[in-house]
């Protein structure tokens, strides 16, 4: 009987039971309530779905799968060597049309109206105790996104990985929450409703002259992001050029939905509740958030500045878009202006924007990481 | 190097918001004024 109960005993500790914290238990909670945002509010499942998972697995101890010889330790590899973001981007350069941004450059500056989030979290973190490099990497996450906020954190303040690109994505799938009420403040109905003008035809030689333009000057003038924009652009470049379909339609498919999965999986598997669970990631999660409202704020007053401006033209619901995250901050636009007037289909304008705030991300954090002296 | 204090921070802020937004007025600068020429030029060709 003694040996049997050893043995039971000896077979208990090689369980996770015995070693279950209460970190552990709410932070499978979070992860089952990010699934549940994912399934049944349809909130990004894309990204939810496996950090959700991810959040669940990593909290189940004994596992060994962050170990590493761990699976996920080398997934993770990935993100701690700054690979995931560039393919990343490559896939979304592969599915992106730049022809709203080519047809509308003036609404170029909405892309720097719309960070201001990150230069308000950044001082914020400043003020909160956190060094300069780690409130520049806590300031990107007010650019909305998520490969950026990766590659940036990784170079300059590696120790909060899980909390940075945690709140990125999560604050990147509420979006539909978060800018809205922001967007409703800050405008009348009657500017709700411009309808702009409708933009004119770019033309196949400039599809294909742009991602070579864009990567001949961001790679000479802001070198520590070349490997963000060159990829950015090669996919753009692949879609544009016509004759390599087969590689276009890779990198923006299954490509980048393994890309996609394993990224999803290693984000989640960084919030581990010894790690995670810390008045450091509440702070951080504070400031993203005061980030994402603050540059959606900066945004919509930047585009009513230039409505001002344009005599009218412009409808002050696009600077929110600005704030990159493509195509979700468009999304969100147009789902705002159309509310006020069913007519009015922004979602194009909106993306001239949600696209210069995609460089717009690259290039702030591109020049924090020069004035940083991090390359 | 930019100081690790709170006036670092805002220092680091404001130069980085002027050149961002200098950088993205060149790249709308070029889009602008230099774009539309290579339509002009691929109809040019076009017609011949």
């Amino acid at each position: 009987m003694d040996i049997l109960l050893k043995l039971f005993k000896d077979m208990i500790q090689t369980t996770g039971l015995v070693h279950l914290t209460l970190g552990n238990i709410f932070l499978i909670f979070v992860g089952i309530f990010l699934i549940y945002l994912a399934i049944v509010k349809k909130y990004e499942p894309f990204l939810l779905l496996p950090i959700g998972f991810g959040s669940i697995v990593v909290n189940i101890p004994a596992t060994d799968l962050l170990q590493p010889e761990g699976l996920i330790h080398f997934f993770y590899l990935g993100v701690e060597n700054v690979i995931y973001p560039p393919l990343i981007f490559l896939g979304v350069g592969a599915m992106t049309d730049f022809g709203p941004m080519i047809a509308n450059p003036s609404l170029m500056i909405l892309g720097a109206f719309a960070h201001i989030g990150i230069f308000i979290a950044l001082i914020g973190a400043k003020l909160l105790g956190f060094s300069i490099f780690e409130a520049g990497a806590i300031g990107i996450i007010g650019g909305a996104d998520g490969p950026m906020a990766i590659y940036v954190t990784q170079k300059l303040a590696p120790n909060l990985m899980a909390q940075i690109s945690v709140a990125a994505y999560s604050y990147m799938a509420l979006m539909p929450l978060i800018q809205p009420p922001i967007m409703r403040l800050l405008t009348t109905k009657q500017e709700r409703q411009i309808m702009m003008k409708q933009m004119r035809p770019v033309s196949k030689t400039e599809k294909i002259a742009f991602p070579i333009v864009i990567t001949i000057l961001i790679d000479l003038l802001l070198p520590p992001i070349a490997p963000l924009i060159t990829m950015l652009m090669l996919g753009n470049l692949l879609k544009e050029s016509g004759v390599v379909d087969r590689l276009a339609k890779t990198a923006s498919g299954e490509f980048m939905n393994v890309i996609t999965i394993l990224l999803g999986v290693s984000i989640g598997s960084t919030m581990k509740a010894d790690t995670f669970l810390t008045i450091k990631t509440l702070e951080i999660v504070t400031l993203g958030l005061i980030a994402f409202m603050t540059g959606t704020a900066g945004g919509v007053l930047g585009a009513k500045f230039l409505n001002k401006l344009s005599g009218g033209k412009i409808n002050p619901l696009v600077g929110s878009a600005g704030i990159a995250s493509v195509p979700i901050a468009a999304r969100v636009s147009h789902s705002v202006a159309i509310k006020e007037n069913p007519y009015n289909f922004l979602i194009m304008h909106a993306m001239g924007p949600n696209l210069a705030g995609v460089f717009g991300t690259a290039i702030a954090g591109g020049i924090m990481l020069v004035l940083l002296g991090v390359h | 190097m930019v100081p690790d204090t709170v006036l670092g921070a805002i220092y680091l802020s404001i130069i980085d918001m002027v050149l961002l937004s200098m950088l993205l007025l060149l790249i709308g600068a070029i889009l602008s004024k230099i774009f539309p020429l290579f339509s002009k030029i691929e109809k040019f060709i076009n017609k011949k």
